[in-house]
């Protein structure tokens, strides 16, 4: 991924997550979802890992339709390819079955493949909840 | 559970195969795997995640040890008040499965993190032994 690309992923990533008001600097700068004016990249490096967060997401767009049941984050690789996964599973469908997933990948020697696959499986998984 | 223990970070970082530790002022220094002399903290945050960390130190002691791997995965689950890592080694040449897990409270700061160290500290256990 060049520079370009993975400044424009963290700007995609940045409005999954629920920021608005981004300007360009040395990251991205903008309105964190509590309101605050900050550092999209320095919010980031504060939280726990971007898995939970895209989980924390996830439930917060689910709080919003009944029925869910659980959703977890897995992470593996094959053949040089880093695969991260959002897994849904909703009591109000058949239950234990799974309902939706979200992929994200990224070639294992990239720099940072962690952040760049699970980037993209959390803009896919909210942008099709928010459609 | 609650945050990582001192003594917790240094079983880490044995298990993710640094040598020469020095605990001074409750931090932890040694060299990392790559031969650099660092801290764990420095070390942390270059880091892209643990997780990921976990599943390439499992999969070079699996090839050393000439295990048959069908499949490694870690996985993070989220409850409202839990959150559970576990990692997930499966055998090729039957059905076995090997899973390390632990959990965190979600109101403990960095809760995915003390959930996620202490499965590999497990797991690399196991693998090692």
């Amino acid at each position: 991924m060049t520079p370009n690309e993975l400044f424009r992923l963290d700007y995609d990533l940045a409005l999954a997550l629920g920021w608005a008001d981004l300007k360009p600097g040395v990251g991205w700068y903008g309105t964190s979802p509590d309101g605050h004016e900050r550092t999209f990249q320095y919010w980031l490096a504060e939280q726990d890992s971007l898995a939970k967060v895209g989980l924390d997401r996830l439930y917060e767009l689910l709080g919003r339709t009944a029925g869910y049941n659980h959703a977890h984050f897995q992470l593996s690789y094959e053949e040089g390819l880093l695969k991260a996964e959002y897994h849904l599973y909703r009591t109000d469908k058949v239950p234990g079955v799974e309902w939706q997933e979200w992929t994200g990948d990224s070639p294992q020697n990239e720099q940072k493949p962690f952040y760049v696959a699970t980037a993209k499986a959390i803009i896919k998984m909210v942008k099709e909840l928010t459609e | 559970m609650s945050r990582l223990t001192v003594n917790e970070c240094g079983q880490l970082m044995v298990a993710l195969g640094w040598t020469q530790l020095r605990e001074a002022n409750r931090k932890w220094y040694g060299t990392t795997p790559d031969g650099v002399r660092s801290s764990l903290g420095a070390w942390f945050e270059e880091v892209d995640n643990l997780g990921l960390l976990g599943l390439k130190r499992a999969d070079q002691l699996i090839k050393e040890r000439g295990l048959p791997l069908g499949g490694l995965f870690f996985e993070t689950m989220m409850t409202l008040n839990v959150v559970t890592t576990t990692f997930e080694i499966d055998s090729t040449n039957s059905s076995d499965t090997w899973q390390f897990s632990s959990s965190s409270s979600m109101g403990v700061p960095g809760a995915e993190t003390a959930a996620t160290a202490r499965a590999i500290i497990n797991m690399i256990k196991e693998l090692t032994e």
